[in-house]
């Protein structure tokens, strides 16, 4: 122990605070509370603060065009509103079918292929370095790319299927039950590298003995997967988990670019229904409402994952 | 003695340059030209004057108005910032920019379907005494010179606000060509393009294509449907007043249309169908008249000289919907009468023949329409007359958006077979009846 920090835990805080000096910042208990201040006062400031303001706003009935007149209180109003409303009841919906389709197979895709990945030796990174690139392209770009690929008189999509013989144009963004399975296998194709990127990564952590040991233990290919990589794997599960679906529940641009939450409403998710009556109608005390709660549904999702990963056998 | 009355001299002349200057210095000024200015040039110097203009982005609009924007400047000394931003970020740049009352934006580009919410909410600088001012329009300027069911939806509650541009409807177009290899007649009415439709069918060329996805384009037709039948959406007094039996018969067109039209028309475009069509991919189109240009562009299209416009007409009664954007400037504009000088300027004829080739845009003036060049430059002007003779404005009340997206989907319900056209046509009037009250 340093003469400083002996000093200081003889003399308590109020010394602790007389005596600091600039020098000795990298030596003190000081630090750690300085190093934190501007995340903290970040996240409040950023975060908090309009999460705060928010809430409270969604308690009066407002436009976005009269921000500066006076706004009714109408308390708990919206909520009871958003309860009722059955276009938001068919976003949750929608949006729930979306976020389990997409991270489902996400997951299961991502596995497989990182498994893949594990067993080549020749040409690993360049197959990693051509496995992340439609994830590293921008939404939107990736949207339009979607847009042109899945034309139903143009589309590289159609024109593929009419070469095997299937001769009618396939409305996929264009009809109400094509729409959601069509943008969901977009959200896959973009995402899955996520999933491969991090349970390869996590594979590769695997110490070999256990491989060895299993192998003597007479498992098979199938067998080490299922009960060396798996539960090894687990965390690494429940964060791509995590991850994916507090992406997926609050996607957007995609959906925005493709379909505007069409046809009719078959892909309207939460995100979609709240930009409308936000950025549309400009009911903004609504909207508030709408976004608290579907904050709250994302905390809950979250909560559930993270105590998930809390029980996680341990190794 | 002297002293004073030299110090008082001086500040006689001191105060009569300061005068001179704010004179001459821009918005503080009255802004009026020493002589009348002939028509088709900006009135009034604004030296040192800055007007910001905010607008959507894409040529050959978006050029048309920045080579407007340099020609005022040098014109009258002052500058004209344009902000051209994409059209989904339009509304919320607006609308947050009025809420504020910053006045970033002096002169907005105003969707008719938000102009009910921007001046309800006051946010819009009222314009009649402008108009009315002799000393701010050209020498003989009168407010007649616009069409005045045109000029007309920039008022609220008797109030103008905002001048028009880039008057559209929808149209039909045609494949000449085909339909002289068909034998058959040009089409007189909506239930010819459908009888038709089948007979110019055939590989890679659907018999008709018309937009269904529901962004806008869904409620022009319908309201150019319901037009042509005599009815609208609301009556003069802003309350419900859709005939149902012509809203069944339109969503009922509608339906047929889109079964002759090709696969995932409900996720179709105006581009979208255009572009088809341009391509050799329809024999005939549904679509909106600033769209057309395409079909003759070499550029663009495959069919250059082999089509031919129609409006939708039903009974020997054709109806348009008219669609046009609203010009408006700012409550909380720093330089009103600067604003106000461009928009006179840029919304009259002479600027908007400049364009109006390349745009296939209609202007808000009388005189536009009488002119022999545009009339060879923009062959489908005497059908968009024709359609627009009977034509109701695209809604403006502060209550539309919302309702337009309601219709929208009752019409894609019914053309995605989950309702039929009466149920949808039902469903509209009660959601126009529950939102405007009867």
């Amino acid at each position: 122990m340093n003469e400083l920090t002996q000093k200081l835990s003889d003399q308590g805080p109020r010394l602790m605070r007389a005596s600091f000096r600039w020098r000795d910042l990298g030596d003190s208990r000081w630090l750690g509370y300085w190093m934190v201040t501007p995340a903290v006062l970040a996240l409040a400031g950023l975060i908090l603060a309009p999460l705060l303001y928010s809430t409270v706003l969604s308690t009066y009935s407002w436009t976005l065009l009269e921000i500066r007149l006076p706004k009714p209180f109408v308390g708990l109003m919206q909520y009871s509103t958003v309860a009722h409303d059955p276009l938001f009841g068919e976003a949750l919906k929608t949006t729930g079918l979306f976020v389990v389709g997409t991270v489902s197979v996400e997951l299961v895709l991502g596995f497989l292929i990182a498994l893949a990945l594990l067993n080549i030796h020749r040409g690993r990174r360049l197959a990693n370095g051509i496995i992340l690139l439609p994830m590293i392209v921008t939404p939107v770009i990736v949207a339009l790319i979607w847009r042109y690929l899945l034309d139903p008189q143009f589309g590289l999509v159609n024109y593929a299927i009419h070469l095997l013989g299937y001769q009618q144009d396939i409305p996929w963004l264009g009809s109400n039950s094509l729409a959601l399975p069509s943008l969901i296998v977009i959200d896959i194709w973009e995402w899955t590298p996520f999933a491969i990127l991090v349970l390869h990564a996590g594979m590769l952590a695997i110490p070999d003995d256990l491989y060895e040991a299993a192998r003597v233990d007479g498992a098979g290919a199938w067998q080490i997967a299922r009960h060396v990589i798996l539960p090894y794997l687990s965390p690494l599960i429940l964060v791509v988990l995590l991850l994916r679906t507090m992406d997926t529940y609050r996607v957007f641009d995609t959906i925005f670019v493709l379909t505007r939450g069409g046809p009719g409403t078959s892909t309207q998710t939460v995100g979609i229904y709240a930009y409308e009556n936000g950025f549309v109608y400009l009911n903004m005390g609504y909207t508030m409402a709408l976004s608290v709660v579907i904050l709250i549904a994302i905390v809950v999702i979250s909560l559930f994952y993270l105590r998930l990963l809390q029980r996680r056998p341990q190794w | 003695m002297r002293f004073r009355s030299f110090r008082s001299v001086s500040l006689l002349i001191g105060l009569a340059l300061s005068l001179a200057v704010v004179a001459c210095g821009g918005e503080s000024s009255s802004g009026s030209p020493p002589a009348p200015t002939k028509a088709g040039t900006p009135v009034g110097k604004f030296p040192g004057a800055t007007v910001n203009l905010i607008r959507w982005a894409g040529d050959p609009w978006e050029a048309a108005t920045k080579d407007a924007a340099t020609r005022w400047g040098q014109t009258t000394g002052g500058t004209l910032n344009i902000n051209a931003i994409p059209y989904e970020n339009l509304q919320t740049k607006e609308s947050l920019d009025l809420s504020s009352g910053t006045g970033s934006f002096d002169i907005l580009y105003v969707h008719p379907t938000w102009f009910g919410q921007y001046a309800s909410a006051g946010g819009l600088q009222p314009i009649d005494k402008y108009l009315s001012d002799g000393s701010m329009n050209p020498s003989g300027f009168s407010s007649s010179e616009y069409i005045p069911s045109i000029l007309n939806q920039g008022k609220f509650n008797g109030t103008q606000y905002c001048l028009q541009d880039q008057i559209s409807t929808i149209l039909v177009a045609y494949r000449t060509d085909l339909y002289q290899q068909a034998g058959l007649s040009a089409p007189t009415s909506w239930t010819d393009l459908l009888t038709n439709a089948p007979k110019l069918a055939k590989p890679g060329v659907a018999g008709l294509a018309i937009p269904g996805k529901a962004i806008g384009d869904v409620s022009d037709i319908m309201s150019s449907l319901i037009t042509a039948q005599g009815t609208w959406w609301f009556n003069p007094q802003g309350k419900a007043s859709l005939d149902v039996a012509a809203a069944t018969k339109a969503v009922q067109f509608y339906i047929d249309a889109g079964k002759l039209s090709p696969k995932g028309m409900l996720n179709m475009h105006y581009d979208d169908v255009t572009t088809l069509a341009a391509q050799g991919g329809a024999a005939q189109v549904v679509t909106l008249s600033t769209e057309l240009a395409w079909l003759n562009d070499p550029a663009k299209s495959k069919t250059v000289g082999q089509w031919a416009y129609t409006p939708l007409s039903i009974n020997g009664k054709a109806g348009g919907e008219l669609i046009y954007w609203n010009w408006c400037i700012n409550k909380s504009s720093k330089n009103p009468k600067a604003a106000y000088s461009f928009l006179q300027w840029y919304t009259g004829t002479s600027e908007q023949a400049k364009f109006a080739p390349k745009a296939a845009t209609g202007a808000a003036t009388a005189s536009f329409y009488t002119d022999q060049t545009l009339a060879q430059a923009l062959p489908f002007l005497p059908a968009m007359q024709q359609a627009l003779a009977n034509s109701n404005a695209q809604p403006s009340l502060a209550t539309w958006p919302k309702l337009q997206d309601q219709i929208e989907h009752d019409v894609q319900a019914a053309l995605s077979g989950t309702t039929t056209a009466a149920q949808a046509a039902q469903a509209m009037d009660q959601q126009l009846k529950s939102t405007l009250g009867t």
